[in-house]
């Protein structure tokens, strides 16, 4: 899966190491990027990377490995200890929220991306709603311990805010104001449908931006926008895209009445006139001019346009048919194709056309093989028995001599 | 893959059948696996019976055979080779195309000989005379479009009208009336018919051959300009005037009735005067005739065209005659709606809505939306998204209605569903998406609608292009195999694609096939093609194996940059390439062809990196030849490089070097560092 997603990123091109640059500090990140275990952790860090400017995402390469790196032994020297109690167990308990979390922004995140990433084995779809599930159950657990804001949100939030590199307590407010407006949601829409903002929303919601030239600077190709008022839009939509209304089903102009144009009107028989006549040229023009795709179709073309022989071949409507009467004539020209080197299956053929007795077949005898049939042999006109005296300059033999 | 094997199944059908064929074997019915129904013709199922043996069998009543039948059942039996040219490029093997120019010159240069041919035949019919087939054949004879009646009446006036002689059939319409000849309606109304038609022009002939001429590169730019050029392709330059022979004929025309009238709007929408035609209409209402859905679908288009007015006001214009279509008991067809559709294509983001509520319209009242339909939403969807915005998620309800139909065509714009949909998923970067458009377009006959050359090339590109990007390798490879060269000819951006598919998966090892395959499809000169295969084979070290294979490939590549015969401009090393070469030439041990890439690098005015350096010094090193390493820090010296510096002390630490080479060394650094000194100074007094 991270293959692609790096393929998606603007930060692609850097992820090479360029020979002869000069820059040694650019690549240093990139590599960390693309040197890291495929972990679900990093995937998740990717996919957030989609969210900010380039040099944010080096940043967040960097910390990544460091996390990855440390997060067996002691807890990283972040500010999460500091927000959050400071008793080892429950400092132990917080990373491991914090951890659970960043996986399950991970999983939001992807499905914001889900066109884009949407993964053809089985198992990934599998981890993936599992990974929601989880998520879910802690999103339904927060309203109930807690009045105010969850230990865990609160944590995530800051993390986060680590993670972005804009003013740390700015974002973490931010980050938290727009948590608490969540399990505002989250507590109204309890009993209904579940909520559908979560951590993915908060991010892509946060303004966060220090500048306005930054925010267009820093939009990558992924940012999730949420445009109001329009019909259904990616984002909002694509979890339960299985689930999603139909667009081209709903409400109508109602100007026409099904039955009045339904109903069989009495036809007036008049002559095309000369407008719907080349519209029909128009219309069939475009399937026609395709090429061919087999010799066969040809041919097909060739008696629709009367160049062949109809098939099954009616003896009747032509006179220049003569059966063949001894089979000396084969081996004439089963020696002339041998000892030239041409093309034998020619011989073959004729030969059991000639045996099957069922299509006679008119070949003046003594023939050569054209020039242009020893150039390129084309097989396909091996099947061309049924062909008209006109056409048979294309065969591969030439009216040389007669017998 | 069930494509796969429907098509070894084929494979083996075909087989079969060409025994039978070979042998006579009998009645087909003792291989019923071979038997090849045609037509709708229904034949009652036997296989039952093969299981069970009891029941009764029930002989298939005789039936008659299409002319075309047999050939049918084969042509399905035949499998598209993936590992040759398309079958219409088949000929000479010395003109198989092998790249898309080769293909587009290859296919106006066959059509263009035929269209040569069909031009002497008609123009001399007289040379043309012996009939030498029989029983005859109509279409290998020339036609003949003079007329034959020579004296001035109706019946001459209708066979230059049939002959599609429009200047001819003026003249007599005007001898008829000074002769003051009473001329039927009808026929007045088909020469109004063939005027309005081709808008008071000589009709052009039927020759010209539907190849765009534009560059693929500009494709996906020139996208809407070509819709345009197309439309416009018969009618170009040709616009509706004033007081033209029609506007004059319809004046004089003593009786009127409604086709008159219709034919006259529909002949200024064509040719653009939709004010013109909006006003007709008005006369029309005003001596209560009435228009058909032609004229409607005529109208509905020039309201979109008519300028300076609000899009809103254009949309309840529409709506407007819709409702008088209603109130008039005009049923509306597909034309009208694609015809709004279309339009609504221009309103861009105002459009949704009324296109949406337009479609549910059609569908409504049982009208069956053609490919075209589609085409047109998609495009008020998806053409002027923003990427950066969320998109909309209609294609899916789209595919998802379309996936398993089979198409006939219905409208000229149907052959556009199938690139803009592929546009579309590229856009959303949805490969699941893609297969399924790939699979309608692989629905019996739907292929058909692909459309033109280019549009062919573009709808693989953006396929192949999403594969690259999405699918696992061996995948894209297998879609690689399977699609060039049988199917389309790589742009180089889609070469480019596949290599960076291949980087991020880590199969470079391809990469040296993958750049025979660029020479072979006409990319040999494409320079950002051959600078990103050689930075992908130089950026890091492999096995040398691998490395002796990168370097045959550099120095091909290398060739390429030498021997730019026949081509006009000079040979332009840039310095990257220079770098790689040298490189890939170090790494697989061809020592004496780096040092020469080195010299190159003086001749063509480009400076080494410093990787290169420093790697000439480790091979320097290897071959423990102080000599080299000196020669080394010479020419970086020569080029004032900083590196300089470091290489001197790398020589002095890792070289055994004697007292002369020492000596030479300090000079090179003081040199430097004089050179340095003298810039700076130089750069000093400029200021």
């Amino acid at each position: 899966m991270f293959p692609r997603v790096t393929a998606i990123l603007p930060l692609r091109p850097v992820s090479r190491f360029p020979l002869c640059s000069g820059g040694s500090e650019a690549p240093a990140a990139a590599i960390v990027l693309s040197g890291a275990p495929h972990g679900t952790v990093r995937y998740g860090i990717s996919a957030l990377l989609a969210l900010a400017k380039y040099n944010i995402q080096r940043y967040f390469g960097t910390n990544n490995v460091i996390y990855s790196k440390k997060d067996e032994q002691s807890a990283p020297t972040h500010e999460i200890s500091k927000e959050t109690e400071s008793q080892e167990s429950v400092k132990e308990n917080t990373k491991k929220d914090l951890l659970d979390i960043i996986k399950g922004m991970k999983v939001e995140l992807n499905t914001v991306n889900v066109q884009t990433t949407k993964p053809s084995s089985r198992r990934q779809l599998k981890s993936v709603e599992a990974t929601i599930g989880r998520l879910q159950k802690a999103r339904e657990d927060a309203p109930k311990r807690t009045k105010s804001l969850n230990p865990e949100l609160v944590a995530a939030a800051s993390a986060v805010a680590d993670f972005l590199p804009f003013d740390k307590q700015t974002t973490k407010s931010e980050l938290l104001r727009q948590l608490q407006q969540h399990e505002e949601v989250s507590k109204a829409q309890k009993d209904g449908k579940r909520a559908k903002i979560s951590v993915s929303n908060i991010i892509s919601d946060m303004k966060v931006a220090k500048s306005a030239t930054l925010r267009i600077s820093t939009r990558p190709e992924h940012q999730i926008q949420f445009d109001e008022g329009t019909d259904d839009y990616m984002g909002q939509e694509t979890r339960d895209l299985k689930k999603r209304k139909n667009m081209l089903k709903g409400k109508r102009l109602n100007i026409f009445d099904f039955k009045a144009v339904t109903e069989e009107a009495p036809e007036t028989e008049t002559a095309p006139s000369l407008w719907e006549v080349e519209f029909a040229k128009q219309l069939l023009a475009a399937v026609n001019e395709q090429p061919l795709q087999n010799g066969f179709a040809e041919m097909i073309q060739w008696t629709k346009e009367g160049k062949l022989w109809e098939f099954p071949i009616n003896n009747e409507a032509g006179k220049l048919i003569i059966p063949l009467t001894n089979s000396e004539y084969f081996m004439d020209l089963y020696s002339i194709c041998s000892n030239k080197g041409y093309y034998v299956g020619v011989f073959h053929l004729l030969y059991n056309m000639y045996i099957s007795q069922s299509i006679s077949f008119n070949i003046p005898c003594g023939v050569g093989i054209s020039e242009r049939w020893k150039k390129s042999p084309r097989t396909f006109q091996l099947c061309k028995p049924e062909y008209r005296s006109s056409c048979l300059r294309d065969w591969p033999f030439a009216f040389e001599e007669t017998i | 893959m069930a494509a796969v094997a429907t098509g070894r199944w084929l494979r083996f059908r075909c087989k079969l059948w060409l025994t039978l064929m070979g042998q006579r074997a009998g009645p087909c019915g003792q291989a019923p696996s071979c038997r090849f129904y045609s037509g709708s013709a229904t034949i009652p199922k036997v296989e039952g019976t093969n299981i069970t043996g009891i029941e009764e069998v029930v002989i298939p009543k005789k039936k008659t055979w299409d002319k075309v039948a047999v050939l049918q059942a084969l042509a399905s039996t035949v499998n598209r080779d993936a590992t040759a040219a398309p079958y219409a490029f088949q000929d000479d093997p010395f003109l198989i195309p092998t790249s898309s120019v080769e293909s587009r010159s290859f296919l106006l240069a066959k059509k263009s000989g035929e269209n040569a041919a069909k031009f002497i035949i008609n123009s001399h019919p007289k040379y043309f005379q012996k009939d030498i087939a029989e029983p005859h054949i109509p279409c290998l004879m020339p036609e003949y479009f003079e007329p034959q009646i020579e004296d001035i009446s109706e019946a001459a006036l209708r066979e230059r009208i049939k002959l599609k002689k429009v200047k001819a059939s003026v003249d007599m319409f005007d001898q008829l009336l000074q002769a003051g000849t009473a001329i039927s309606l009808e026929t007045s109304n088909s020469l109004l018919d063939l005027l309005c038609y081709y808008g008071d022009k000589e009709p052009s002939t039927d020759y010209h051959f539907q190849q765009s001429e534009k560059s693929e590169e500009l494709e996906e730019a020139a996208e809407e300009n070509n819709k345009k050029s197309e439309k416009a392709d018969h009618q170009f330059g040709v616009t509706w005037r004033t007081k033209n022979n029609a506007e004059r004929i319809f004046a004089l025309m003593p009786e009127k009735n409604s086709h008159s009238y219709c034919t006259m709007i529909r002949g200024m929408v064509k040719h653009r005067a939709p004010a013109r035609a909006l006003n007709l209409y008005t006369e029309l209402l005003n001596n209560r005739l009435h228009a058909d859905v032609y004229t409607f679908n005529a109208l509905i288009e020039a309201t979109a065209l008519s300028v300076s007015e609000k899009l809103e006001d254009k949309w309840n214009n529409i709506l407007e005659l819709l409702k008088q279509m209603a109130a008039q008991k005009v049923k509306p067809n597909l034309q009208t709606f694609n015809t709004i559709l279309k339009c609504l294509q221009r309103f861009h983001t105002f459009g949704r809505l009324p296109a949406l509520q337009t479609f549910r319209e059609m569908k409504a009242i049982g009208i069956e939306p053609s490919l075209a339909t589609y085409h047109y939403i998609i495009q008020l969807f998806y053409h002027h998204e923003n990427p950066s915005k969320g998109s909309s998620l209609i294609i899916y309800d789209i595919m998802n209605e379309l996936t398993g139909q089979k198409f006939s065509p219905k409208d000229p714009d149907d052959d556009m569903f199938f690139q803009s949909a592929m546009k579309a998923c590229s856009f959303l970067r949805d490969l699941e998406l893609a297969y399924q458009v790939h699979g309608l377009l692989n629905t019996g006959d739907n292929w058909k609608f692909i459309g033109p050359d280019h549009r062919r090339n573009f709808y693989y590109s953006k396929f192949f292009s999403l594969v690259c990007l999405m699918e696992q390798i061996d995948v894209t490879l297998k879609w690689y195999k399977d699609l060039i060269p049988s199917v389309f000819f790589p742009r180089s951006q889609t070469l480019i694609d596949l290599l960076q598919a291949l980087d991020v998966a880590n199969r470079l090892e391809v990469i040296p096939q993958i750049w025979k395959d660029s020479k072979e499809y006409g990319h040999t000169f494409h320079n950002v093609l051959k600078e990103e295969i050689l930075m992908l084979m130089a950026r890091d070290k492999h096995s040398p194996e691998l490395q002796v294979a990168f370097a045959d490939c550099a120095a091909d590549i290398k060739s390429t940059y030498e021997s730019q015969d026949g081509r006009q401009t000079a040979p332009e090393w840039p310095a990257n390439s220079l770098n790689y070469v040298a490189v890939l030439f170090l790494r697989a041990g061809r020592t004496q062809e780096a040092w020469k890439m080195l010299g190159l690098f003086k001749k063509h005015n480009k400076i080494p990196g410093n990787e290169l350096l420093n790697e000439f010094m480790d091979s320097a090193k290897a071959s423990n030849s102080p000599a080299q390493a000196i020669e080394i820090v010479k020419l970086a010296s020569a080029f004032s490089l900083p590196i300089c510096e470091s290489l001197t002390q790398r020589v002095m630490a890792d070289f055994a070097i004697n007292q002369e080479q020492k000596e030479a060394l300090g000079n090179l650094t003081s040199l430097t560092s004089d050179s340095d000194t003298d810039s700076d100074s130089d750069i000093n007094e400029g200021k």
